[in-house]
């Protein structure tokens, strides 16, 4: 079976500005998300390790799958929407089995 | 003095502030020690409940006048902190407008935690203290949000998602929720209500708030270590606005016509600083603020000051100025 070509977003972003990023992703036409709660991580912005009871310093990471103009739109628009915010954005290629879902 | 030792040294000796230092020790030795986020939130979830619910039992044999008053003093209260907060922050130790915004909206608002360890350090001295206090506590958890924002002079960012995000954070935020609901079942069901509950709600309250500032232990020190680029002049504010925070709560009280432990609670409330609801709301409304600034502040160095040395001389201070 051959794949349709689709690409990936994958967002890591502080934790407080989740909802924000989600309705943000639907307005640009992204029809769907996964989201893992609780990522760890380092860098610019010291460990980031979460799990503590503030979750001002937790990130966590939204993957969506989304047509090529929409995985455009939103890599090319989210610094400029949620500028200084703690995040990290990047689109990758992938196959989908059920196009018309994304 | 010798009050002040004895009281000091008995706030000290308490299983929770050695519960507290323990979480201290425990960062301070890089001891993987930890309480898993999850199970803070339901301690969290437990001690806003609990306390709410006992509020609410005590307001059941009180008449609801006082609330009104009580309630409308402490949105005042909430409204001002922050201003003042900001006019330091601005003037004496030239913060950015930013920056300083954001830590006086942290000021203005009130950390629950300090609160509910006032209240056992009340009764284990047997002083009473009004019900009504827990419905102030609700009502001074949010509205510093806005005035945090007006401060910084800034209208809110573009979407309207994060307009409507913010006004649930200050209107339905799950703290108030959870005391304002825990206080009104407390209040409908009053005395038979509590006989209910009472070993889940009453009896296991200490063990459990030992538990969560073990944890605020923990997270207090390790706050302050990963603050790296933590100016060292802002340590001055953070122990500087307590006492200040307490001395309007106690004029506040007086106004009110309070008695000696309520108008401690209310110093207590006024002295503390806000680091759950405040943080996430100004990362969104004020992302160029640096949260590892007013959540260093009000974590590790206001909150501790407040728990260790704060409530003993805030309670010798309302004593002395409401007598008892």
């Amino acid at each position: 079976m051959t794949g349709h070509p689709r690409k990936k977003i994958e967002i890591i972003v502080e934790a407080p500005l989740q909802r924000a990023v989600l309705d943000w992703l639907a307005a640009q036409g992204v029809k769907g998300w996964s989201l893992l709660p609780r990522v760890a991580g380092g860098g610019q912005h010291g460990e980031r390790s979460g799990d503590n009871v503030t979750r001002t310093f937790d990130n966590v990471m939204i993957v969506a799958i989304a047509t090529e103009p929409v995985a455009r739109a939103v890599l090319d628009g989210f610094h400029q929407r949620f500028a200084d915010a703690v995040a990290i954005v990047y689109i990758s290629d992938v196959e989908v089995a059920r196009p018309e879902r994304f | 003095m010798t009050d002040f030792l004895s009281l000091a040294a008995g706030n000290l000796l308490s299983p929770m502030i050695l519960a507290f230092a323990l979480g201290v020790l425990a960062a301070f030795l890089k001891s993987d020690l930890e309480i898993p986020e999850g199970a803070a939130k339901g301690l969290a979830i437990y001690l806003m409940f609990a306390i709410g619910f006992k509020g609410g039992v005590a307001m059941h044999s009180a008449s609801g006048l006082a609330l009104v008053s009580a309630v409308f003093a402490a949105l005042g209260l909430s409204l001002a902190m922050p201003v003042i907060a900001f006019a330091l922050l601005r003037g004496l130790w030239r913060q950015d407008r930013t920056n300083a915004a954001a830590i006086a909206a942290h000021y203005g608002s009130i950390s629950i935690v300090t609160f509910v360890t006032a209240t056992e350090f009340l009764r284990a001295r047997d002083i009473p203290y009004d019900g009504y206090l827990v419905a102030m506590t609700a009502v001074m958890e949010t509205p510093a949000i806005l005035v945090g924002l007006l401060l910084a002079g800034r209208q809110m960012q573009q979407g309207s998602a994060e307009r409507g995000t913010l006004i649930r954070e200050v209107l339905v935020n799950g703290s108030v929720m959870l005391l304002v609901g825990g206080f009104v079942i407390g209040w409908i069901t009053g005395d038979a209500g509590m006989a209910k509950i009472r070993p889940f709600v009453a009896d296991l309250f200490n063990g459990a708030l030992c538990l969560f500032l073990l944890d605020m232990g923990l997270v207090a020190v390790r706050q302050g270590r990963a603050a790296k680029r933590f100016p060292k002049a802002l340590i001055l504010f953070g122990l500087m606005m307590p006492p200040l925070g307490a001395a309007m709560g106690f004029a506040t009280a007086a106004l009110l016509g309070l008695g000696t432990g309520s108008a401690m609670l209310l110093a207590v409330l006024a002295a503390s600083a806000s680091y759950i609801a405040v943080p996430a709301a100004m990362r969104l409304a004020l992302p160029a603020a640096s949260p590892s600034l007013s959540v260093t502040l009000a974590l590790a160095i206001t909150f501790p000051f407040n728990v260790a040395i704060g409530l003993p001389v805030y309670l010798l201070a309302a004593q002395y100025l409401f007598g008892g």
